[in-house]
């Protein structure tokens, strides 16, 4: 018996899937961000980071997120689409939680040679995670996906379960997110420079297209396979992630490239 | 997101294995050949027959069950007194606990080192040699192969999770580092070898045997992270991993580096020599 589940198990973990959208997807992006960083950026990141690399801190806040001192990011991880504006306890309007925290951290950040080391590097931690946040098709949260299940075969399972798990995992659970970032990273200069164009509240706005992409896809008995959702929404998962990647290295590049 | 940690830390401490796991000790040997010089490289490549040591990572276990390699089998641990002092040997052999009877390993690794610096060995008892140091090496930068001989009891602490019983040596040796990275092999490079000379310097510096008597304090402090019988749901789980992550990884980190130092010293004759007392 003991065998057999240490057999089970050890195929799970050789096969990767364990780790989907938290660890594989945010490893990528950070992977992929770390590579189109320029060399002074680079090092500048590093001497926060107490030479780790960013890909070290990439799911940091996933990991963090019930620590108490860490209560005031919990919302952070998600948007939501203006048309659905949050307000709160007293009407007022909240903008979309991480495009706001991104837009605020880069906005600290611009002279960050005059902030707390500490400050500096929780900053950069945030950057790491939440740029790959925004391009998560179900960290738009909208009032009608947030809810919604789906069956795959005889489970159901929320659809945000199964976009931070399954359909990543569907394809890629062979490969560590080093390898997937060579895979993914494959787009020209010219490419990648019309990518990182733009600001996040322009990303969010094309995040928010691609999340009800990859919800008007799920079939309408709910019911998911490889072959059914996985396979056809795949390409929208490893854009996103491409993306994040790109734009990361864009953002860390304009902050510490300096 | 929240539930797919829970979900892997579930399944994480559900592992079992005896040792570092297979993964850390190719790992760590991963970091040691990426700091090999390029003579040392050449020499121990020729000297496995054009593999590397990342495919010997573990021979010691690879070779348990193989009679010819039978005095290898207590070259796990290390004992330490109260005092965080190695124990002698013979003191060792007459201990009450099997754990401490058996922890031989600073005795397998000081003589396979002897013998690889006197020379006029043949090339398969320097092979041999050469792979049971960086295994032993290895082994005894998890904190789990120090036995300290007042601890012993902890040695047995466990944890539930969701109810289920887990042990804590378990964890340590197989998830204190893949409870949290899904790394390769490539990636315990790319992620963990990249210290400054200086930070090299300051690992490496001094002898084996006080390399591992200098891990002795850390070590003994990792028996305080776990009160035995703690119940771990899903969020407490991490939030306790988030303390062992950092300490299980520098570990491997500083484990490669010093293989790295004692195989250059070994098989290239320019690298800097390192005392083994």
């Amino acid at each position: 018996m003991k065998k057999t589940i240490l057999s089970l198990l050890l195929a799970m973990f050789a096969t990767g899937t364990l780790w989907a959208w938290g660890g594989q997807g945010h490893s990528t992006v950070a992977y992929i961000a770390e590579k189109h960083l320029t060399p002074r950026a680079k090092a500048n990141i590093e001497s926060y980071l107490n030479g780790r690399s960013i890909v070290y801190y990439a799911a940091w806040m996933d990991f963090n997120r019930t620590d108490p001192p860490m209560d005031v990011t919990r919302d952070w991880h998600v948007d939501y689409w203006t048309d659905d504006m949050r307000t709160d306890a007293n009407g007022n309007p909240v903008p979309p939680y991480s495009v706001s925290q991104i837009k605020r951290i880069v906005s600290e950040m611009s002279d960050f040679r005059s902030l707390s080391d500490s400050l500096v590097n929780i900053n950069i931690k945030f950057l790491v995670h939440l740029v790959g946040d925004m391009h998560c098709p179900v960290h738009i949260d909208f009032p009608t996906s947030r809810p919604m299940k789906v069956k795959e075969g005889k489970n159901t399972i929320k659809v945000h379960k199964m976009w931070d798990g399954r359909v990543l995992d569907s394809k890629h659970n062979g490969l560590s997110p080093q390898q997937m970032a060579i895979e993914l990273d494959r787009y020209s200069a010219t490419e990648i420079a019309a990518f990182q164009s733009g600001t996040p509240d322009d990303w969010h706005i094309e995040s928010v297209e691609y999340s009800k992409r990859a919800i008007d896809m799920i079939p309408a008995n709910k019911q998911v396979s490889y072959e059914t959702y996985f396979n056809k929404v795949i390409d929208i998962a490893e854009n996103r992630i491409t993306l994040a990647g790109y734009r990361l290295a864009a953002i860390l590049n304009s902050i510490f490239d300096k | 997101m929240k539930k797919f940690i829970i979900i892997i830390a579930a399944l994480c401490c559900t592992y079992n294995a005896s040792a570092w796991s297979r993964h850390i000790h190719a790992g760590i040997a991963a970091i040691a050949h990426d700091n090999l010089t390029e003579e040392a490289k050449k020499n121990i490549t020729e000297l496995l027959d054009g593999k590397s040591i990342i495919y010997h990572a573990q021979f010691v276990y690879d070779n348990a069950d193989n009679e010819a390699y039978k005095h290898t089998k207590v070259w796990k641990n290390v004992a330490f007194t109260d005092k965080n002092k190695i124990l002698k040997a013979k003191k060792a052999a007459k201990h009450e606990n099997k754990d401490v009877r058996n922890a031989q390993a600073l005795e397998g690794l000081i003589s396979s080192l002897n013998a690889l610096q006197s020379g006029g060995l043949t090339k398969e008892q320097t092979r041999d040699n050469m792979l049971y140091v960086i295994t032993i090496l290895s082994d005894l930068h998890c904190p789990t192969h120090y036995v300290f001989t007042d601890l012993l009891e902890k040695r047995k602490s466990f944890y539930y999770f969701n109810d289920k019983k887990y042990s804590y040596l378990t964890y340590w040796e197989s998830n204190s580092v893949r409870g949290t990275f899904n790394w390769k092999t490539n990636e315990f490079v790319h992620q963990l070898s990249r210290k400054t000379p200086e930070q090299v310097a300051d690992i490496t510096n001094g002898s084996v045997t006080s390399w591992i008597i200098g891990n002795a304090p850390l070590y003994r402090s990792v028996y305080d992270l776990l009160n035995t019988g703690t119940r771990f749901d899903g969020q407490t789980l991490r939030l306790w991993q988030n303390k062992i992550y950092p300490i299980s990884t520098e570990q491997v980190a500083v484990a490669g580096y010093r293989i790295a130092a004692i195989l250059n010293s070994l098989f290239d004759s320019n690298a800097p020599q390192v005392k083994i007392k």
